[in-house]
């Protein structure tokens, strides 16, 4: 699969501070990529030099096969921008703006025109006449992906766009995301991990300017997810006495506990269950609940920022 | 110019008008500069025809076949063509200043300025068809400024004098140098600016430095130090121009896309 866009060696300081040290990052054509960080990491630095809007320190980048350069917006026809909180000229209609967008971005008339009706019918705000100053965050929201797939961009950068929205709002910008899939290639940076586990392909997590982890979402929890194994007594005390058996304390090394529940986890979990009945077996502890719980994007997330 | 920095143009015009707020500021200052100004002045000379004392220190210095002539008449000459060019400058710097102040710092205010500095024109494009839309919009004010005052005092004089006192040249002058001259001093006091400034507001109180000036310069007048002729206007035109073409050239060098990010 070709990569739509290439970062090599990408690195940007701030003062003293280095935000992106020696990024590496390729975003194959066709997928939906969620670019995972904790704010601050750097993920809307790194989106901004793609668009050619910050000068990076070192490396490279490409899109499309094209060297993105510090000062020249040329690139950008490759690319579709949707900015975290968009903002636009509210006394403006939806159909004025996109034709005003169309103009900028050297399009014709009529292919704008034609464009607009699609884009407006598919993030669903055909028909709607009144000014984006009466819209609210989720209708902004989508006319700024409208407005960002205007010129048919073979990348389109999703800068947080679900942070700011209510539930309804979130989904149907996912929605959404999901239909242009099949034509758009789709950056999607988040720290809601149940949004990129809903929609995204692929996974990058962002720490200490650079990729902790990447792949697709089942490489990366086969890779370094950890399954865990959940068990619940009726006493405390019971805990306890589970805990002190012999067997079980090598085990010990990664749990979590609270209250009357301990969650066991290792690579093994095959191992962790044989050696978990064998001391109830022992012990005669009886469990109200044993389940084994999935590695999820959030435990690997937080495994690799903590 | 392409069509892509006219539709940048027509966008930041179609701004203004749409920005009540702006709007106001934009009509109200110059009429009161050529409308309410000038009628009071008419109207004083009018009602209080042997009252010059005020007048005194310009009267002194105006050539001798003037003096003598209808002093009512001599007196709203005075005004007309030495006084009123001065005040007049405060439009164009006025407009443009608003105009420039909304186009630059007030999109990066608003954050829209993000998805025009990512569009395919280089900031230089972008920049450019700022300061020729703050530029136009400047100079139509001034023009229409200029009609409205035209109309307003010929029918004031017409109705006091019973005949008509038209501007004269020094009005050509202001129009086709000062005007654009102080226009873009405005403009491009705000540019540079636009980079560390914040808000509308901030990046204004630049370009109200211009207007100290012109109050001098007014005062001056006044006061009898100075009367404004067509030569002062055509030397000050031809420095501010200079003045215009230095500030312009070099203000492109302090914008970076960083900079208008911040």
């Amino acid at each position: 699969m070709k990569d739509v866009l290439s970062i090599k060696g990408l690195s940007k300081s701030f003062g003293t501070q280095k935000v992106i040290d020696n990024l590496d990052l390729s975003v194959p054509e066709g997928t939906i990529f969620g670019f995972i960080g904790q704010n601050g990491a750097g993920k809307t630095t790194t989106m901004k030099m793609t668009l050619g809007l910050l000068e990076a320190d070192g490396g490279e980048i490409t899109v499309c096969g094209e060297a993105v350069r510090y000062g020249q917006t040329k690139n950008n026809h490759h690319i579709g921008y949707l900015p975290d909180v968009p903002e636009f000229y509210n006394y403006m209609k939806p159909l004025e703006y996109l034709a005003l967008c169309g103009e900028i971005a050297g399009l014709s008339k009529s292919n704008t025109k034609d464009r607009s009706d699609e884009l407006l019918s598919l993030v669903g705000l055909n028909g709607v006449k009144k000014r984006i100053g009466g819209f609210s965050r989720g209708m902004k929201q989508r006319l700024g992906i409208a407005q960002a797939l205007l010129s048919r961009p073979k990348l389109l950068i999703c800068d947080e766009p679900t942070s700011a929205l209510d539930p309804v709002g979130r989904k149907e910008i996912l929605d959404i995301l999901q239909k242009i899939k099949g034509t758009t290639t789709v950056i999607f940076s988040t720290h809601i991990l149940s949004d990129v586990e809903r929609i995204c392909d692929r996974v990058a997590v962002l720490h200490n300017g650079n990729i902790a982890i990447s792949g697709t979402l089942s490489e990366i929890k086969t890779m370094h997810g950890k399954e865990r194994l959940l068990l619940e007594f009726s006493q405390k005390s019971e805990v306890s006495q589970f805990k002190a058996c012999e067997k079980i304390k090598p085990l010990l090394s990664q749990t979590e506990e609270s209250g009357t529940e301990i969650i066991l986890q290792g690579k093994d979990i095959v191992h962790i269950q044989r050696v978990v009945i064998s001391v109830l077996a022992e012990t005669g502890l009886c469990p109200s609940k044993m389940e084994i719980m999935e590695s999820s994007l959030e435990n690997l997330f937080l495994e690799v920022v903590m | 110019m392409n069509t892509m920095q006219s539709a940048l143009i027509k966008k930041d015009l179609r701004g203004i008008t749409a920005n009540k707020q702006l709007l106001v500021a934009m009509i109200s200052v110059p009429i009161v500069l050529t409308v309410v100004v000038p009628s009071i002045f008419i109207m004083l000379i009018h009602f209080m025809p042997n009252d010059f004392s005020d007048f005194d220190a310009m009267l002194r210095m105006l050539p001798i076949d003037i003096q003598l002539d209808n002093m009512n008449t001599a007196i709203i000459s005075l005004l007309l063509n030495n006084i009123m060019p001065v005040f007049f400058i405060i439009i164009p710097i006025m407009a443009a200043s608003i105009m420039a102040a909304s186009s630059f710092v007030g999109e990066k205010e608003k954050r829209t300025l993000e998805t025009l500095l990512y569009c395919p024109l280089s900031l230089k494009q972008i920049f450019r068809a700022k300061i020729l839309s703050s530029f136009i919009m400047s100079e139509l004010v001034s023009i229409l400024s200029f009609t409205i005052m035209t109309l307003v005092t010929q029918i004031e004089i017409f109705l006091t004098t019973g005949s008509l006192l038209l501007p004269n040249i020094s009005w050509l002058v202001v129009l086709l140098l000062l005007s654009p001259a102080v226009s873009l001093i405005a403009i491009t006091l705000i540019v540079r600016g636009s980079a560390r400034a914040q808000t509308m507001e901030e990046s204004q109180q630049r370009s109200a430095l211009l207007v100290l000036p012109v109050i001098f310069l007014v005062a001056g007048q006044f006061m009898g130090i100075i009367l404004i002729n067509i030569w002062i206007l055509l030397g000050l035109g031809a420095l501010l121009a200079l003045i215009a073409w230095i500030l312009m050239n070099g203000s492109f060098q302090k914008i970076s896309y960083e900079s208008m990010l911040r």
